[in-house]
């Protein structure tokens, strides 16, 4: 970790506090880097193992749940902790404020949280190696398996899922507010450098999808641990149901994927082009379609399962159109580099390697999209050698260029070329060799996820030799790498501001970047995209700044305590639940150790979270300016509400479907709806009194507004006694395992009860804070963004008043 | 490395070469599916080599070694953007109706289309044919066969048979898939939900079919053999299983021995019968793969073993299924499983000849009939049951 700060070598306690209290973006865009690199090493072993045990027929390496479980990881990790994490929020993280000319995130502090809840989710999957064993069931977890009795490590998967949504979903936010409320002054949002608008459409559509899968996660949660279910056939639920919530994120997800390194092969193209985007507004435009697009073509991973044509039609037709906006991308970027001076450097080899795999990968997607073709193919290799074309060799190669391009900007130091050469050689034949045969292995009818296959079948067990080989070309491609990355780390710091000639505002800074990131101001016109280019044809000159004027967040731990906290809680919500008993029988013991720590991280939890509240972002008052008139914590809540309502939405709109369809009857004894009516009256009024003590703060009223979060506080709490009474009662009087429609009732309105927890202490926060007197004439604290929250509460409620007690 | 590897065990090797292929144009399906795909084909091509020519072009010419000149700064062209908008789309557009055309001609299953049940389990398969009644003089319910589905060969004139299969898919516990590439697209087999889609062949022949969801630890194991017949050659078979009645074992005999375990358990428990059907006899249970042709099956295990590899793994199949396939469900009969009585090698011997008894006549063997009817291209396996 050295890497971080060069100029301070220190121990491994101080750069781990530092860690764990910085509120640096540079920092914990490192930290994203870093645990996606592991990631990718990790899930790339488990990949070489897979590719051994497939290299011969019947092999006995790993086999059967071994098998699934080493096949499940090598996803899960892939996906969750590099594909995903590297591109949006390591490079995110690290470049958005640099090219919005910026010093920090609109939320700082946010980010630490977030990035450690990431780390930590990960951790928390592989606790499942000391209860039986990893998750085996595939990273889709399709109901029924991942509820069937041989399966293990699935309860901690589901929680893993959903505090790395969460933590993905905050850094979202964090972006989106970032890219509204603060870019160097005369930026506007059409002058934003190509990256950063990648980072914003992803961030967008990540808060606009996620809901769907922590649905999936949340709904295979509970009924692993109670009972609920949605999907359970045996009571009317419907298994189909799953993969619609799934797919609803987990489509959107792979551009995800796409998005952010698209956006890193534009910057990369254009530099070494020593040009101008060709059509950035298209470019931007195509984005924008894509996000757009992408939320409605989930069904086509769905088709095998026989929905109605009219439906498979109109997703496969949007599944071809997807090819519009994402081909425009591809010829931009030969666009920009058509004309230019192109610097052939590994940066420029990556992008191309990239345009050129990505060229088959795009083409195979659009054949998949053609239904009666994706009958035969579908969940066989073809479809593996498909998405490995589009992900692996596709943008995994950008991630690769983006690294390479921006190594000697957070490090100081070129990669060697050299190196970087055979790494790209090396991966590139690796990749063709490992799945261009799996195309064909495909066509000739070898299924996904097996663990073994009988010898004789035509022309199996060469393919699957070749293919092996090529993964483990692509093992020593990846050894070659690392060994780069190592020895760059040993050369002298020589690659000044800006090495490759780039436009963009993050080349103004020095190399490694400072943690103040800029000693200077920027000029305020910006006639395009590219304003060093502008600037320098114009004339104009960055304006110096005193590095000692300039004031940054200060550090916190508690920001980490209350991830940590979320780890124990999570651990304990895995392998233990809210028990009281305590028999200590060797056999129980893990589960007791588990139910005291989640006991015990509650209070922790509360204590960082209030301890966090009561902290200042900035250890001097400091004037903050923001684009809009809203406060950067109101600006971030406003779009992580997106993702709540996405989430409440696929639930509520998997309920509809199933009350629709007729499976879920309401029973004859259920809540009363007089009783509901009394809590809307109490929470509607809350919802005022939260808003009147938000305008007395601003009116300068402290203490009667301190009284309103008080009262906002007792309502809410009225709220929650009624609804706990409503619910034991309905719990005694039946039995919700045997019932859909009271399964969906305790799933959907508990979640929302859970919300009104969540709210509450943010209220309460608000309220600490105007005890303690943090809040004052400057600093509002977090009363805007709670206050929010608590508003969304109240609407969310008043739709399940709708759906659940008054519909019949 | 080299101890990680231990390679395919020898006795695999008998195996016969299948020939998997969705490309197979014995398939009226893959037919209608290769005619639309071509066309995908003939785009992807062009497309391929447009882009990736201009690409390696563009990078041959304007690298800095080649092009020294300081580069002209344009932003776009609106012209050009509008045709690499509008080419796309026009493929796209055409492409979408070719898929809808495939999918009218697909879909739905007709009236006429014979239709088979393929109920999948973990991890097996029992195919039951709707039409097929059994005689009430031989037992009650379908005629039902485990892990190897009949079929006849599509006919061009509905009098002498249907053109094509629909199979119902559905499953008893986790998702499965129903996929032979050689005879059609695939269906997803879900519990307490029935699919149906079709399937067919103009060619006689013994086809692979496999499980095409992950549905637990040996989703790579849930095998099946699709024997597609001539009608006549079908029809006989299925005479012939419909009034099959399991063979009653002689007294005194090891097949008498065997099913008795079979029918009663050891010791008053573990009933083959409790989960597994026979034809014809008392036993009816639901929850294995159906026995009824047992021995006349050449495939073990949901088609982990064929042919000899069935007789040497038939021993340690009854006793403890779960050591040579994993995740089998299948009780211990060893003495392992809690609730089940340990057989002695003598024991499971008797079950074994009582099994290998389950025999139709020689009219209802489709092995035999399958290897006569299309002895070039079946890959029919061998029998190769020891004394029978």
């Amino acid at each position: 970790m050295a890497i971080q700060v060069p100029q301070q070598k220190s121990g491994l306690g101080a750069v781990l506090w530092d860690m764990m209290t910085t509120t640096d973006h540079k920092k914990i865009g490192w930290m994203y880097i870093l645990v996606s690199i592991f990631g990718f090493g990790f899930a790339g072993i488990m990949a070489v193992l897979i590719r051994l045990q497939l290299m011969v027929p019947n092999n006995h390496l790993l086999v059967g749940n071994l098998y699934n479980q080493v096949l499940t990881m090598h996803a899960a990790v892939m996906i969750f902790f590099f594909l995903i994490p590297i591109g949006l929020f390591g490079f995110g993280n690290y470049f958005v404020p640099l090219q919005l000319g910026v010093r920090d995130v609109a939320l700082p502090r946010l980010n630490n949280f977030a990035v450690w809840l990431f780390f930590f989710s990960m951790l928390l999957i592989l606790t499942g190696v000391f209860h039986g064993g990893l998750p085996g069931v595939g990273w889709t977890f399709y109901y029924p398996l991942s509820v069937d009795a041989n399966q293990t490590g699935v309860v901690v998967f589901m929680v893993a899922v959903i505090l790395n949504g969460i933590a993905s979903l905050l850094g979202s936010a964090n972006f989106a507010a970032t890219i509204i409320n603060m870019r160097a002054p005369g930026m506007s949002m059409w002058k934003m450098p190509i990256f950063t608008w990648s980072i914003f459409a992803t961030s967008i559509l990540q808060l606009l999808s996620l809901g769907g899968l922590t649905a999936a996660a949340l709904v295979t949660y509970l009924d692993l641990k109670l009972g609920l279910t949605m999907f359970n056939p045996g009571i009317g639920g419907v298994p189909a149901l799953f993969q619609q919530f799934f797919w609803f994120y987990s489509h959107p997800a792979v551009y995800v994927m796409l998005l952010p390194y698209l956006g890193i092969g534009a910057e990369i193209a254009s530099t070494m082009a020593r040009k101008p985007l060709f059509g950035y507004r298209v470019m931007v435009y195509s984005i924008l379609a894509i996000v757009l697009v992408s939320m409605i073509v989930w069904l086509h991973h769905m088709f095998a399962l026989g929905l109605p044509d009219t439906w498979q039609i109109a997703f496969a037709v949007a599944t071809l159109v997807v090819a519009v906006p994402t081909g425009v991308k591809i010829f931009n970027l030969l666009g920009t580099l058509w004309g230019g001076r192109i610097t052939m450097r590994t940066p420029t080899y990556w992008l191309i390697g990239f345009i050129f795999n990505f060229l088959i990968g795009g083409i195979t997607g659009v054949t998949l999209g053609m239904i009666p073709f994706d009958y035969q193919v579908t969940m066989s290799y073809y479809v593996v050698a498909h998405f490995h074309n589009v992900m692996m060799f596709g943008t995994a190669f950008l991630a690769m260029g983006g690294l390479y391009y921006w190594w000697p900007k957070m490090t100081g130091r070129f990669l060697s070329e050299k190196l970087g050469m055979a790494h790209f050689w090396l991966f590139m034949i690796g990749s063709w060799m490992t799945f261009l045969p799996q195309y064909i292995l495909g066509l000739l009818g070898m299924p996904r996820r097996y663990y073994t296959y009988p010898a004789g079948n035509y022309a199996w067990s060469e393919l699957n030799f070749i293919s092996t080989v090529g993964a483990l070309i692509l093992l020593v491609g990846g050894v070659v790498w690392i060994w780069n990355m190592l020895q760059s780390l040993k050369r002298p710091i020589s690659a000044g501001p800006n090495p490759w000639g780039g436009f963009t505002l993050e080349w103004t800074t020095e190399s490694p970047t400072p943690a103040y990131d800029f000693a200077h101001d920027f000029p305020k016109t910006f006639p395009t995209e590219r304003p060093l280019y502008d600037w320098e044809k114009s004339g104009m000159k960055l304006i110096p700044v005193n590095v000692k004027d300039i004031h940054l967040p200060q550090s916190t731990v508690w920001p980490f305590a209350t991830a940590l906290s979320l780890l124990f809680m999570g651990y304990g919500l895995s392998f233990g639940w809210f028990n009281w008993n305590w028999s200590p029988t060797p056999a129980t013991a893990p589960n007791h150790l588990a139910s005291i720590l989640l006991w015990l991280s509650v209070p922790a939890f509360l204590y960082s979270l209030f301890k966090w509240a009561g902290t200042p972002e900035y250890d001097t008052p400091v004037e903050h300016h923001t684009l809009t008139k809203y406060g950067n914590g109101f600006m971030g809540m406003a779009w992580f509400i997106i993702s709540e309502v996405g989430l409440f939405g696929v639930l509520l709109a998997g309920y509809i479907y199933l009350k629709v369809i007729g499976a879920a009857a309401a029973p004859l004894e259920r809540p009363a709806l007089a009783l509901a009516a009394l809590n809307t009256l109490i929470l509607v009024s809350s919802s005022f009194v939260v808003h009147r003590a938000e305008q007395d703060l601003h009116t300068h009223r402290y203490s009667r507004g301190r009284l309103g979060l008080l009262i906002t506080l007792v309502l809410g709490m009225l709220f929650m006694i009624f609804q706990i009474f409503e619910f034991s009662k309905f719990g005694m009087e039946s039995n919700w395992t045997q019932n859909l429609w009271q399964s969906c009732f305790f799933i959907i309105v508990g979640l929302h009860g859970l919300h009104i927890i969540i709210g509450g202490v943010g209220v309460a926060l608000a309220y600490y804070q105007h005890m303690t007197g943090k809040i004052d004439r400057t600093n509002h604290g977090s009363l805007a963004p709670a206050s929010l929250y608590w508003h969304l509460v109240d609407v969310v409620w008043l739709l399940i008043v709708a759906l659940f007690y008054a519909w019949g | 490395m080299g101890v990680l590897l231990p390679l395919a065990t020898s006795a695999q090797a008998q195996q016969v070469v299948q020939s998997l292929s969705i490309a197979d144009r014995a398939s009226a399906y893959n037919r209608e599916m290769s005619s639309m795909i071509i066309w995908a084909l003939a785009f992807a091509v062009i497309i391929f080599v447009g882009v990736s020519a201009a690409l390696f072009y563009t990078v041959y010419k304007f690298r800095e070694d080649r092009n020294t000149a300081e580069p002209q700064q344009f932003h776009g062209n609106n012209t050009l953007e509008m045709v690499l908008v509008g080419v796309p789309v026009i493929i796209v557009v055409l492409l979408s109706l070719l898929t809808v055309r495939a999918m009218a001609r697909l879909n739905p299953t007709q009236a006429t289309d014979y239709p088979v049940n393929a109920v999948a389990a973990q991890f097996y398969w029992n195919f039951e044919y709707p039409q097929e009644k059994v005689d009430a003089a031989a037992g009650t319910g379908l005629v039902t066969n485990g892990n190897e589905m009949l079929m006849p060969v599509s006919s061009t004139d509905p009098q002498a048979g249907p053109q094509r299969i629909a199979v119902t898919a559905t499953s008893r516990d986790v998702i499965h898939a129903f996929w032979a590439p050689n005879l059609g697209g695939q269906r997803d087999a879900i519990p307490s939900v029935k699919k149906t889609w079709q399937i067919a062949t103009d060619r006689a022949g013994v086809y692979q079919g496999n499980c095409n969801v992950l549905c637990g630890a040996s989703h790579a194991n849930m095998r099946f053999k699709v024997i597609a017949l001539p009608k006549t050659d079908y029809d006989a078979v299925m005479a012939s299983m419909k009034a099959y009645k399991a063979p009653t074992p002689a007294a005194g005999s090891p097949e008498e021995a065997g099913y008795a375990i079979f029918t009663q358990g050891k010791d008053g428990s573990g009933a083959c019968a409790a989960c597994h059907r026979v034809q014809g006899t008392p036993a009816n249970g639901q929850a294995g793969p159906d026995l009824s042709f047992f021995g006349t099956r050449r495939t073990l295990g949901a088609g982990m073993w064929e042919g000899k590899n069935v007789d040497d793994n038939l021993h340690q199949w009854i006793k403890d299924s779960a050591a040579i396939k994993p995740g089998s469900v299948m009780p211990h009969y060893d003495g392992t499983t809690k609730g089940y009585p340990a057989l002695s090698d003598q024991d499971i011997s008797n079950v074994e000849a009582y099994l290998r008894s389950l025999q139709l006549p020689a009219e209802g063997d489709y092995w035999a009939k399958v290897s006569a009817a299309a002895p070039d291209n079946v890959k029919a396996i061998p029998a190769a049951q020891g004394g029978n």
